[in-house]
């Protein structure tokens, strides 16, 4: 909801100021709707990487080495 | 050298558009005289491949038979893993071992990760046309 004072403040502005708001405003909501395009808000985004397991990475290539010692 | 196998992106979550796309690739995994054929997720970022538990029951190992536990970190360090070789057959290609952290759920795909996937095969990803690429490593 926009405040009645904000409007009485953007209206006394001078021609140049209000066109620059006008201008802000455009570009914020066109990169809003262009990241609205690439992530759709609210939607669900699994993450099922098995990332920093090192230790366990270790284990896996000690096995293969054992597995390829053995033939 | 091999040529690479490209393949295309797979949607698997249409609801959320082009970032639904994941790059899955069809691998045969056979362990003694058992095999099936699945798509793995082949995944940079996981430090290792990672198989669920069905999948291994299916492929009739026995979870106590599996000695060797793995520690996982971060938000899935309460899952139980063992260490699980399977053979894996990638296209044309020649068979190789693939060391896999039998994980104790089935809430997670197939996952090629860096030990030992990324070790023995070159994967080029070009998300931007939803293709990638896969060929063995250069001997």
């Amino acid at each position: 909801m926009v405040s009645p004072q904000l409007l009485e403040e953007l209206s006394k502005l001078p021609r140049g100021d209000k066109l620059r708001v006008m201008q802000v405003l455009l570009a914020q909501m066109s990169k809003e709707e262009e990241l609205e395009e690439i992530v759709v808000p609210g939607a669900t985004y699994e993450i099922s990487s098995f990332y920093n397991c090192s230790e366990a990475a270790t284990q896996l290539q000690e096995l293969l080495e054992q597995q390829n010692k053995n033939g | 050298m091999a040529e690479p196998f490209r393949l295309s992106y797979t949607n698997v979550n249409p609801q959320i558009g082009s970032g639904g796309y994941r790059p899955l690739l069809p691998i045969k995994l056979s362990r003694g005289s058992i095999s099936l054929e699945t798509n793995g997720l082949v995944d940079s970022g996981s430090s290792l491949c990672v198989v669920p538990y069905q999948m291994g029951l299916d492929l009739g190992a026995v979870w106590n038979e599996q000695t060797i536990s793995l520690s996982l970190a971060g938000n899935l360090a309460q899952l139980e893993a063992r260490a699980l070789l399977l053979e894996a057959k990638v296209n044309e290609f020649e068979s190789v071992n693939l060391a896999f952290a039998w994980a104790k759920t089935d809430s997670v795909p197939v996952i090629l990760g860096q030990t030992n996937f990324f070790m023995l095969f070159d994967v080029c990803f070009y998300r931007s046309q939803f293709q990638f690429e896969v060929r063995p490593k250069a001997q």
